[in-house]
């Protein structure tokens, strides 16, 4: 028996939340993309 | 059958005290034992491969809690609803600490993550101890079995108390000093040099907080709930429980100062055990108790599942045990011995590409 307060709340507290991350996420992911895969060394043969 | 859940499910909250209450408690001496990036980088390494692993014991116990106690199930997570959710955010903000600091080089994001981490780490220890000292006090159940608590009200017991009163709050600053303790432990079993030195002047500089803090919560619980001494007293064997918390307590100083890492921090493991044990011990069978009418308890026999139900699900749950001590065995048998920072090949301080010390030194 939750009260509709305390979800509105919870809603908006999740809703907050994954706003953030989904930010921070393509921020981060814009990144790794601009930077390229990091080149490894050919091997000596 | 409802005792043999009762211990089941106590067994799973106790395994997830212990277990990831280390990791927590590494996340709490976090800024305050790791001074260079390197140590805390090495704080991170040393909870790496299980801190994740360990988290998973917390959804296991809450599933069994599900299938064995359905009635509690439901009105614990109606009642508790608000700080539930609070302790689901801090365990998300408490992983995205861990998870993003490694993807930002900027030093000022890697500092905002350290305190996301550290604080979660601790608000975490504190949440669990209130709500385990709720628990114990009871909650204003009514009569169809739910109930409703404020965050706080004048911080005061009586019939219908806030979620935080003077003896909840007690129960977090315990739970705080315990999983410091037991973090700074397991930290210090975990690494050496100057960080390990660190982690070890503070597990013995809490030690007298925490014998002291044992000691008032076991007289104030005493107070607030008179009915825990029944059991007791009709099972004198009980008795033994008390003794062990303080043996092990003292072990815990004994072996910090003659450097037995290992010991230490099994005897803050059987500490923190027999500090559960002791108060499921008082409160069997009554599993949440009503300040408002004992006759409102929630206890084994009219919260728990169909006769046929535990029973089936008493197979299930041994096959998925088997696997997961087998799992775990495996992980913490891998993952065993000092860590170290020589390698840079993993790209990150608890990938799992380098669950092993001994494996990471090889790879360098």
């Amino acid at each position: 028996l939750v009260s509709a307060g305390n979800g509105l709340f919870t809603l908006l507290g999740f809703m907050g939340m994954y706003t953030v991350l989904g930010i921070l996420f393509l921020f981060l992911v814009s990144r790794e993309i601009e930077s390229g895969p990091v080149m490894q060394p050919a091997a000596a043969h | 059958m409802p005792t043999i859940w009762f211990m089941i499910v106590s067994v799973m909250i106790a395994a997830y005290v212990v277990l990831d209450g280390f990791d927590l408690g590494a996340g709490i001496i976090y800024l305050g034992a790791a001074r260079t990036t390197e140590e805390r980088r090495m704080i991170l390494r040393s909870i790496g491969p299980v801190w994740d692993g360990n988290e998973v014991w917390l959804l296991a116990a809450g599933g069994t809690l599900y299938f064995a106690y359905p009635q509690l199930y439901a009105s614990a997570f109606s009642g508790f609803y608000l700080p539930l959710m609070m302790v689901l955010w801090l365990l998300m903000l408490r992983g995205i600490g861990i998870e993003l600091r490694s993807h930002m080089e900027n030093t000022v994001w890697q500092g905002f993550f350290d305190v996301v981490f550290c604080l979660s780490s601790a608000l975490l220890a504190i949440f669990f101890g209130a709500a385990l000292g709720n628990v114990i006090r009871g909650v204003p159940l009514g009569s169809d079995g739910y109930f409703f608590e404020p965050l706080w009200t004048n911080f005061r017991l009586g019939p219908s108390p806030g979620i935080l009163d003077w003896y909840t709050v007690m129960a977090g600053v315990v739970a705080l000093v315990t999983l410091t303790a037991h973090g700074a432990l397991y930290v210090t079993l975990k690494t050496d040099g100057e960080l390990g030195r660190r982690a070890k002047s503070l597990a013995l500089s809490v030690w007298p907080l925490q014998l002291i803090l044992t000691l008032v919560s076991l007289v104030a619980t005493w107070f607030v709930r008179p009915s825990i001494k029944e059991n007791y007293l009709t099972y004198p064997i009980g008795f033994l429980i008390p003794l062990v918390v303080f043996a092990s307590l003292g072990l815990m100083l004994v072996a910090t100062r003659k450097g037995r890492e290992l010991q230490a921090f099994l005897a803050s493991c059987v500490y923190i055990t027999g500090m559960l044990v002791g108060a499921v011990f008082a409160l069997y069978p009554v599993i949440l108790p009503a300040s408002t009418d004992p006759a409102n308890n929630l206890t084994i026999y009219n919260s728990a599942a169909g006769h046929h139900g535990l029973t089936v699900g008493l197979v299930w749950w041994t096959l998925a045990m088997i696997l997961s001590v087998g799992y775990f065995v495996f992980v913490y048998r891998m993952f065993r011995g000092k860590v170290r920072l020589e390698t840079e090949s993993a790209g990150s301080d608890f990938g799992h590409g380098d669950i092993s010390p001994d494996h990471a030194r090889k790879s360098v």
